[in-house]
């Protein structure tokens, strides 16, 4: 690429800056419980906008918004079930207090690799997710989960701010908290007051697909899209959407 | 039009510059990252790596029982050696189950590795042809293995390394990857050795037969010391500083060999004790990275340093 002037140089970086704060942003979002806000905070509205998972796509504005209701419709099941479970506790809250009881979506982002566009249009990243969640089984009730996985995001600038317009998250492993997890799992105990939650599942992708095969001792290597390089313009670069590269 | 900060002066263009340099170098660990989940390390060496030969002749991969000294030797640890284990244990996979071919493209069966850095600090030389930088990662490694022996470890390591502009940009000139402690998964941290048999740490077997054998690191006792050391602004590189094997230097807490006889069997009075107490789980329970126990300054004993 050639030689940038200063001022070029001045808004690369602060492009970068922008989009790193802005992963942070939505990782923060999805710890804070705010869900149904994180698509009009921060998704471009681009009509091939699509939001990647090992199992597929949820591909378009609905399909995302979708997902994120439905999370949030679980976790508002969940709040609902632990209210009845520890009236003493919980039974005195406001809703907006109850809301995300015992549940824990902690998903911090680490290693940004970020290619801004030499148009300054787009961008790319990539980043490293080591984090933790609860989930409530409903078999098994609540579960902790340590979480390793990958995101791979082309940004679009939309009225000089930057969006999330494909989003790709890959876990390479899913494993419980306090396992060995290349050994079989040791039985857990059947809880079944947490069995009302299985009418409150969040819906598969609208696009099924094989994105991302995680770690099994069978898998034969770890597949991740490519790392973002340098780039004049998107024509000219690959994408981390539908159609684009994968795992 | 001039600004002032980090103690200098600086033109607009030079401010710039600096900034972007320092992004730039976290990038460059950043992508190794990325390299080290799948597996490929020939790659990382060739896209990140130093490549001019007066730079190569001086490259260095160091850990805490010593260095392997230039580029020849960093590739038969982190290539050469590294795809021969990997081919070892494909074979014995392959003997158990006939369906695995052994072939290159198979090398990575059944293993994942992801060691995210973060806490990065950074710091450029002033004459900016060199840069120096520290990173702490919690990583897991995980192994599929014949006989039932696979394994799965989490692992805390600091990692330091010097960088030199080339024409290509920031490449990686020395690494030291000091590792704090591995925890083979669902096993809680204090229950790990305080110390281990000479050539029994699985650090040190993992790290093979590097060109200079020595401790630089020590974590005995779970006590981290301070090498590699977090990198001070400077002016110019010289080996005196670098994360090369000449700039090995005592480590400002505790040197590494002035552990003695009588800390460590205190440290396993005090281990007795602890265990005589309740558990006390970090995230998720025992088993995962998590405390231990109240520290010893806390119940009015002297913390060993």
């Amino acid at each position: 690429m050639p030689e940038q002037t200063l001022e070029q140089k001045i808004s690369r970086w602060e492009d970068q800056r922008a989009i790193k704060n802005l992963m942070g942003k939505y990782a923060l979002t999805m710890l804070l419980e705010e869900r149904t806000e994180a698509f009009d905070r921060f998704w471009s509205r681009r009509e091939d906008v699509c939001l990647g998972f090992n199992d597929g796509w949820y591909a378009g504005a609905g399909a995302i918004k979708g997902y994120y209701r439905a999370q949030a419709d679980r976790t508002a099941a969940e709040s609902a079930l632990l209210e009845k479970l520890f009236p003493e506790k919980l039974g005195a809250l406001s809703k907006e207090k109850k809301y995300g009881v015992g549940h824990l979506d902690n998903r911090p982002v680490s290693a940004p690799v970020v290619a801004v566009a030499a148009d300054g249009q787009t961008a790319k990243g990539m980043w490293t997710c080591f984090g933790c969640y609860t989930a409530f089984d409903p078999q098994y009730g609540p579960q902790s989960h340590w979480n390793w996985s990958v995101y791979a995001v082309d940004f679009a600038k939309e009225n000089d701010n930057w969006r999330i317009w494909h989003m790709q998250y890959l876990t390479e492993l899913d494993t419980l908290c306090g396992s060995d997890w290349t050994k079989p799992a040791r039985p857990a105990k059947e809880r079944p007051e947490f069995a009302s939650l299985a009418e409150a599942a969040v819906p598969g992708p609208n696009v099924p697909a094989a994105l991302h095969e995680p770690w099994s001792k069978t898998r034969t290597a770890a597949k991740l899209p490519p790392l973002p390089r340098a780039y004049e313009t998107f024509s000219e670069t690959f994408s981390y959407g539908m159609g684009g590269q994968t795992a | 039009m001039s600004v002032s900060f980090e103690g200098r002066v600086w033109t607009e263009e030079e401010a710039m510059g600096h900034v972007l340099d320092i992004e730039e170098v976290m990038e460059v660990m950043n992508r190794r990252v990325f390299y080290g989940i799948e597996g490929k390390h020939r790659e990382e060496l060739e896209d990140l790596w130093v490549r001019e030969p007066e730079h190569r002749a001086t490259a260095s991969f160091g850990g805490n029982y010593g260095y392997y000294d230039g580029w020849d030797e960093v590739v038969r640890f982190y290539v050469t050696e590294y795809e021969a284990e990997r081919m070892d244990i494909l074979r014995g996979l392959a003997a158990e189950d006939p369906s695995v071919e052994v072939k290159p493209e198979n090398l990575s069966i059944g293993y994942t590795s992801m060691a995210p850095d973060s806490t990065p600090l950074v710091e450029i030389a002033a004459d900016g042809k060199t840069a120096q930088g520290v990173w702490y990662s919690i990583a897991q490694e995980t192994t599929a293995r014949a006989g039932g022996e696979s394994t799965a470890v989490w692992r805390g390591e600091k990692l330091a390394a010097d960088f030199i502009r080339e024409a290509g940009g920031w490449k990686l000139w020395h690494l030291v990857i000091a590792v704090d402690y591995t925890n083979p998964a669902g096993t809680p941290h204090e229950a790990q050795p305080l110390e281990y048999e000479p050539g029994r740490d699985p650090v040190e077997i993992d790290f093979g037969r590097p060109t200079i054998a020595m401790r630089t690191h020590d974590s005995r006792l779970h006590w981290a010391d301070n090498y590699p050391p977090e990198p001070k602004p400077y002016d110019t590189w010289s080996e005196a500083i670098g994360y090369g094997p000449k700039g090995w230097r005592t480590a400002i807490t505790r040197p590494a060999e002035a552990v003695s006889p009588v800390r460590i069997e205190k440290a396993k009075i005090l281990r007795a004790e602890a265990r005589k107490r309740p558990p006390m789980g970090g995230p998720g329970g025992p088993g995962g990275p998590g405390g231990s126990g109240p520290a010893p300054e806390e119940k009015g004993e002297e913390r060993h340093a």
